[in-house]
């Protein structure tokens, strides 16, 4: 059985008729009330909780978005679209967007295979050691974003850290590395800790994706005399092909929401050249009280990852079903 | 069966619902007891984080005081770190629920914060009261619009300090001018020093020097037609500075990935003798020591000197940017509020802040304390200032605080000429008037 | 090995171990570095930590371990609340998703695809974009100040994945199972309590730790809720080291090791239940 994404119910259920059918009692009335009367029971703490709590500040947002307002009084002076139109025509915005796809991109093709490739090590054909590693490479994943951020500046420290330490073991001169502040280099620093926390988090549910595949299946393959890249690409792949899409997914959307490492390690600095659509929807938003604004980005976020969510469940979900 | 399973999911129910329930009524029993009996008010004030508990201890010293001579009264205080205050402040104002005192930089953000009826106007009580123990000068950054909504208990100066054991090494002297300063950068660059220690990643720090160099150039006259609407930011005198200051860049006078460096960064590299020098506020040599391997920092080799004049600059050499810290009062805060800011800000305190705080004391006689200190020296440069200004990021409106110091940044990574970095400020000024 | 191997395979799954046992380590190596540096780091001087930040600390001092852990004892206040919000956010997660889902999937009714949607679109939202108007409505409902604001906040953040997660788990279970059930006599709550929710184990393992790491983690929003210092959790204790003109790097280290010690604990215990459960769950294959 598959299902796979957010908002996708496959047909197979209904279809199959595997769903709940309350028992035939004497009135049929009672029963249907009886019927409701648990959906209500079931769905009404999630339901309520969920409304108050994300829904309605969410759609506050929403209204926010069409005002110029400081977050202070009166909402009064309202501008249609205009928050959403100054957000297109600012550079800066262009560049929090542009890093943001970029994040997504070299995911895709970097931190998601290192992932992968984790879980190939230590899922399959145990060794001594290999839930140990395992262990250690989900570490990161526990660990709070801000809390990684601060590790993270002491490691790339320009004076004591790190690439400086290289650097003077490689060279003579006793020359000083700082990433963080160089405005072509930052974003790949914090591109390193961002895969270096959520690799271990891919690399598990990959490990859970491969427990489905049964290893007599490559064992076969190997005996046939197909190669391990062989059968890397067509047995494993394959197999575990709806693993692979909602960890692309999470992952997605999980870019579009980075905030914390960003903002501990540069607060989307220097001049901007590391700024996420989260950390500019801070700066731009919240800090200069430019809160109809702020709003705005934010709609702006929900929209892109819906819009993408939506495209998603109709081509690649879909293929995946055939 | 069915019935325990009915039974089971009611009882989880009823936990959510008495979750919800009691965590409401908590706090509303704690509101109604304080009504009833007492009076309360919240205080939020900066810790000075890295676990130093001093500044909580003595404000705790303070409230008890307090309330050992008001028992009607129960002060609840709330130590924030200074983002995380900046954070919870923002919020909290933007809810309509200010605490009843809280910290404040004055300028910009308390006057958006007054415009929108979020603090209470106390022009009376500093009329009558306050003006008595703080000069009127440090109560004005506090007052806007001929309107008062709280007081300092610190107003300071940026000026540079230096390291003198390096200078003497390099044979240097105390810059006067501009010029001088840019030699003396040469010099401590050649010797292998960093000439200067710089924040960048953090903002702030950086936009110091470009306000300075303004105040320099067109002195009170040139911020004052901006400001006012008969210039602009994109007037020669702000252009100018950013020309100087690609000057200064141009000696590559910074440490090595300054643009990505906290503050805490460059006190490091002041406080380890590191770096010849560092434009910074009245708080430095407290924060080197800290940030320093020994903790101790430079000790007596520390010194300063007012930011060098600009040949043909019309502003003055006593001229003086600077600023400090204080309190506000909310909306909604009680009347006791009143005399709890008096109360803290009495002589006697005031002189315990310098040790705690770094402070230069606002109390009227406290400056005293400070005798043969550094900070006399900075205490003096404030007292016969012709002009203060307050820092830009907290003078102008916030939005216009983070255009400078975006400005400025940007010039110093080569990506704003002088003309396109005044051009933002201005940009951001005009839409804000 | 599987005794059909001749002896060329003998040697070459021995070889090819060694090879994914080496590649491990050099990964594991890299992967451990950053932690290496906050684990020795708390044992260091803070003049030797910034001069020698990767050496081994020489001498070990407990300096920086006693200040957090000692009399003062800011720790532990620090602790609890983490593990009270946490727990409680576990509690009211696992109740109301597990409800919901029995729902979602065991139940037909007219709506019910709308509804999975409804709950799934909160996946999409960061916390940090809806900020204010969340911090408007707990004021509303007089939860700022309070631990439970934080809990029922963040339960409602978490609620859409973990529906997710069991919505596609009990979608799994059989129907004979389910049948059965109800020749017997049993209504559908029978079914969840008797059938369901011994099955579910290892998906309530999963979405238990998933919760338990956002909930330890959180730190805008105890931030923004929290008032008094002394209901504050472990991540804005951090903060507390990392002043705005002081950094304790040595006490923060210590404070890192010891905070991030219980999270290690309880993901090494439960490993093999997270990855059954994420099997079961979430990555059908």
């Amino acid at each position: 059985m598959t299902w796979v994404s957010p908002g996708h119910i496959p047909s197979t259920v209904e279809d199959e008729g595997r769903h709940y059918i309350m028992k035939p009692l004497t009135a049929k009335g009672k029963a249907s009330f009886q019927k409701h009367a648990t959906i209500l029971f079931l769905v009404a703490p999630a339901f309520i909780l969920f409304t108050t709590f994300v829904v309605l500040p969410v759609l506050q947002s929403g209204y926010y978005s069409l005002f110029q307002w400081k977050g202070l009084g009166p909402l009064n002076n309202f501008q249609g679209v205009g928050n959403f139109i100054r957000a297109f025509k600012d550079r800066i915005f262009r560049i929090a967007l542009y890093n943001n796809v970029k994040i997504v991109i070299f995911s895709l093709i970097i931190q998601l295979p290192l992932a992968f490739s984790f879980a190939l090590l230590v899922a399959r054909k145990k060794y001594t050691g290999s839930v140990f590693f395992r262990g250690l490479y989900f570490f990161p994943y526990v660990m709070a974003e801000i809390v990684i951020g601060i590790i993270w500046r002491f490691i790339y420290h320009p004076q004591h850290g790190l690439p400086t330490l290289f650097s003077q073991w490689f060279t003579a001169d006793k020359m000083e590395i700082g990433l963080l502040g160089d405005t072509n280099l930052a974003f790949w620093a914090i591109f390193i800790v961002v895969c270096w926390k959520y690799i271990g988090f891919h690399m598990i549910l990959y490990i859970a994706g491969l427990q489905g595949v049964p290893e007599e299946l490559e064992d076969a393959a190997v005996i046939d005399g197909a190669s391990k890249v062989q059968v890397v690409f067509h047995i494993i792949i394959p197999s575990i092909r709806n693993t692979i899409i909602i960890s692309v997914f999470l992952c997605i959307v999980g870019s579009f929401n980075l905030f914390d490492i960003v903002w501990a390690m540069g607060q989307g600095g220097p001049v901007h050249s590391t700024e996420t659509l989260v950390t500019y929807l801070y700066n731009f938003g919240f800090k200069r009280f430019a809160f109809g604004y702020g709003s705005a980005i934010a709609v702006i976020i929900f929209l892109i990852c819906l819009v993408f969510n939506l495209f998603y469940q109709k081509y690649i979900v879909g293929e995946a079903q055939k | 069966m069915k019935k325990l399973g009915i039974m089971v999911m009611t009882g989880l129910l009823l936990l959510i619902l008495s979750a919800v329930f009691f965590a409401g009524c908590a706090k509303e029993d704690k509101e109604e007891v304080t009504e009833q009996d007492k009076v309360t008010i919240t205080w939020w004030a900066l810790s000075a984080g890295g676990g130093d508990e001093s500044r909580e201890r003595l404000r705790l010293k303070v409230i008890e005081d307090f309330e050992a001579q008001n028992p009607n009264v129960e002060v609840e205080l709330t130590m924030l770190e200074n983002e995380a205050f900046k954070q919870k402040i923002q919020v909290a104002v933007q809810a309509g629920a200010p605490p009843d005192l809280f910290h404040s930089w004055g300028g910009g953000v308390m006057v958006e914060y007054a415009e929108a009826g979020q603090l209470r106007d106390i022009t009376g009580f500093v009329k009558s009261d306050l003006s008595k123990i703080v000069g009127i000068g440090a109560l004005g950054v506090y007052g806007y619009d001929g309107k008062y909504y709280g007081s300092p208990y610190d107003m300071g100066a940026v000026g540079m300090w230096y390291n003198k054991a390096i200078f003497e090494e390099i044979g240097a002297s105390v810059p006067k001018t501009w010029p001088e300063l840019l030699a003396v950068i040469k010099k401590a660059k050649a010797a292998g020093y960093i000439p200067i220690a710089l924040g960048g990643g953090d903002k702030w720090p950086a936009h110091f020097w470009w306000v300075y160099l303004a105040m320099r150039i067109g002195g009170q006259d040139a911020f004052n037609a901006a400001y006012g609407g008969s210039g602009s930011f994109k007037d020669p005198t702000f252009v100018k500075a950013g020309e100087m200051l690609l000057e200064l860049a141009a000696l590559e006078p910074f440490q090595t990935g300054f643009l990505g460096a906290t503050y805490d960064d460059q006190a490091a590299l002041m406080g380890n003798g590191k770096a010849a020098m560092e434009l910074m506020g009245q708080w430095a040599p407290a924060t080197e020591a800290s940030n320093s391997d020994t903790g101790d920092g430079i000790g007596d080799d520390l010194g300063w000197f007012s930011f060098p004049a600009v040949p043909g600059g019309t502003g003055k050499n006593t001229d003086v940017m600077g600023g400090g810290n204080g309190y506000v009062v909310g909306k909604d805060a009680p009347d006791e509020t009143l005399d709890l800011l008096k109360f803290f800000l009495q002589k006697e305190y005031n002189i315990e802040l310098i040790d705690v705080e770094g402070i230069i004391p606002v109390a009227k006689g406290a400056e005293e304390a400070l005798e043969g200190t550094l900070n006399s020296v900075i205490a003096e440069a404030v007292a016969g200032a012709g002009y203060y200004q307050l820092y830009y990021d907290q003078f102008l409106p916030p939005a216009v605080g983070e255009a400078v110091k975006d400005a400025v940044v940007a010039l110093l990574a080569g990506q704003a000429s002088p003309a396109q970095a005044a051009a933002m400020v201005d940009d951001a000024w005009q839409m804000e008037k | 090995m599987k005794e059909t191997a001749g002896i060329t395979r003998m040697k070459r799954p021995s070889s090819f171990a060694w090879g994914k046992f080496s590649l491990s380590l050099f990964f594991a190596l890299l992967m451990f570095f950053p932690l290496y540096t906050v684990l020795i780091g708390g044992f260091k001087t803070k003049g030797q930590l910034l001069s020698d930040p990767f050496g081994l600390p020489q001498p070990w001092t407990l300096e920086s371990y006693r200040a957090i852990l000692g009399k003062s004892g800011v720790f532990w206040g620090f602790f609890f609340n983490s593990v009270f919000i946490a727990a409680f956010t576990i509690l009211l997660v696992l109740v109301c998703s597990m409800a919901a889902g029995i729902a979602l999937s065991k139940i037909q009714f007219r709506g019910r695809k709308v509804l999975f949607n409804y709950f799934i679109m909160g996946m999409l939202f960061p916390l940090s974009t809806a900020i204010l108007p969340l911090y408007l409505q707990l004021r509303g409902l007089h939860l700022t100040g309070t631990r439970f604001g934080v809990i029922l906040a963040q339960t409602a953040f978490n609620l859409p994945l973990s529906i997710f997660i069991f919505t596609g788990f009990f979608r799994e279970i059989s129907k004979d199972l389910q049948d059965a059930c109800s020749i017997d006599g049993g209504g559908i709550l029978t079914f969840a309590w008797k059938i369901m929710l011994p099955l579910s184990a290892p998906v309530i393992a999963t979405v238990t730790i998933i919760i338990l790491i956002q909930s330890w983690n959180q730190f805008l929003l105890p931030l923004l809720v929290l008032d008094d210092a002394k209901m504050y959790t472990i991540p804005l204790g951090v903060m507390q080291f990392q002043g705005q003109f002081t950094t304790a790097w040595n006490q923060i280290m210590a404070f890192i090791t010891i905070s991030v010690l219980p999270m290690a604990f309880f993901y090494f215990t439960m490993q093999k239940y997270v990855v059954k459960g994420l099997t079961a769950g979430a990555v059908k294959g």
